[in-house]
């Protein structure tokens, strides 16, 4: 089914100069594993999921925002040693809802984005919660111990990156 | 603008997700070392085999069940044969057994009375009209049978012969409308005539109503027609009541005359026939 929307600008597909999303991607994923070695609440951030989101919004096609999720989900994966699929899994997860949530709303609101982030953070965790109780067989809280702390802060970080990622669009 | 219709996002996302869970399944080792996608394709496989394994026993079963269903159908019509024999054996044996019965039976009549010369013949026919009570015999003249001897058995009286022919003969039976014996009640020695009714019983006549009878009393033959014997038994009371002037006294045959098989005929020359008959009905021409 198709969905007409009529403002325009309000799904405009954005574009980014090249070499951005990779730049950031590879940016997050060396971040994540490094500042957690000097601030321990870093880990709580999740800086590749501010990537997924952040470009699969602005992108505004699912199949790129899922696949995004994706590779970026496997690569976290494959240098955090965990096995290849559970971040792959949320990540592509939302990468996805991520796409379908920028459809519907306006993402360039900073309280947009706080609220976005928030929920995908949750649903991130939840997904690599129940991969880890149902596959791992890992007896682990469903959302983790901090869900709440780390949507806040990664809201909060989301309003503040996000505008500067806004400068790698194209003009 | 249009948004692109979410359907093919969709089934891009769930073999996204699918293939991430199989590459999960992939690394993921349970118990034993055992991959968990090895678990779960044993796991999803297993109920395939194990429906399989049983249709296969369930139709080897079926098969096996079918082809002992035949053999024991063609066993059971093998012995359905055997049985149906065994008991066409039994009936034979039976049929020689009442026939010994009988004969044994004759024999000894012949034995109590010595002096009675009778000849032996066996029933070959009856009439084939239900209004007379007629028997076939397999003797006739060549043996020296003649119009209205007795014929006998060792019950009782059965009859008398009405035709002769060289091998055969035709023989009235006392239960004919036609026949008629001089007999006597065996506790008072009353005489009287018995009839027949052409039903199963027969009629004793002449009578007097003075005569005291009581049912299940014998009846024997007088000896006065001078065709049987004094002193066989021809039938039991059972019914008498008074009439004008003699009394009316049923009689039940003591002779089987429903299941005759052998008979004995009494050579004994009968009495020419009175010259004229007094029967307005005619009765005595058979």
């Amino acid at each position: 089914m198709a969905l007409e929307v009529k403002d325009e600008n309000y799904l405009e597909v954005r574009k980014y100069r090249a070499g951005s999303l990779l730049g950031a991607a590879v940016v997050a994923l060396l971040l994540q594993g490094f500042l957690p070695e000097y601030f321990p609440h870093a880990e709580l951030l999740e800086l590749p999921l501010l990537v997924t989101v952040y470009f699969s919004v602005g992108r505004r096609n699912a199949a790129s925002g899922l696949l995004l999720g994706a590779a970026i989900g496997l690569t976290q994966d494959a240098i955090s040693h965990l096995p290849l699929g559970v971040y792959g899994i949320a990540l592509t997860v939302v990468g996805y809802l991520a796409t379908w949530i920028g459809y519907r709303i306006d993402v360039d609101l900073p309280l947009s984005r706080f609220g976005l982030v928030f929920v995908l953070y949750d649903v991130e965790r939840l997904v690599i919660g129940l991969i880890r109780r149902f596959l791992l067989e890992q007896p682990v809280p469903l959302l983790g111990r901090y869900w709440l702390l780390g949507s806040a802060l990664a809201a909060a970080l989301a309003v503040v990156l996000f505008p500067q990622l806004d400068r790698l669009r194209k003009t | 603008m249009t948004v692109p219709s979410p359907r093919r996002p969709l089934l891009l996302f769930a073999a996204a997700v699918s293939v991430q869970i199989l590459l999960l399944a992939f690394q993921i080792r349970r118990d034993n070392n055992i991959r968990l996608i090895r678990v779960w394709t044993v796991e999803a496989f297993t109920p395939i085999e194990s429906a399989g394994s049983s249709s296969v026993h369930f139709l080897g079963h079926l098969w096996t069940g079918y082809i002992d269903l035949r053999h024991t159908y063609r066993k059971n019509r093998q012995l359905q044969a055997q049985v149906d024999q065994l008991r066409l054996q039994v009936d034979q044996l039976r049929g020689q057994a009442a026939q010994a019965d009988q004969l044994a039976s004759l024999l000894g009549f012949r034995h109590a009375h010595p002096s009675l010369p009778v000849l032996a013949a066996r029933i070959i026919s009856a009439s084939p009209a239900p209004e007379t009570r007629l028997i076939y015999i397999d003797r006739g003249s060549d043996r020296g049978v003649q119009r209205n001897m007795g014929v006998i058995t060792p019950d009782g009286v059965v009859g008398k012969v009405l035709e002769v022919y060289p091998d055969s003969a035709q023989v009235l039976l006392i239960t004919d409308r036609e026949s008629g014996v001089g007999a006597l009640l065996a506790r008072t020695g009353a005489e009287g005539v018995v009839k027949g009714t052409g039903g199963p019983y027969l009629e004793m006549d002449y009578v007097l109503n003075a005569t005291k009878v009581k049912v299940g009393e014998q009846v024997l033959t007088s000896g006065l027609d001078q065709i049987f014997p004094k002193g066989l038994p021809v039938g039991t009371v059972v019914t008498s009541s008074a009439g004008s002037p003699f009394l009316h006294i049923t009689l039940r045959p003591t002779a089987h005359l429903d299941r005759l098989e052998d008979v004995l005929v009494i050579l004994m020359h009968p009495k020419p026939p009175p010259p004229s008959n007094p029967d307005p009905s005619g009765g005595d021409h058979r």
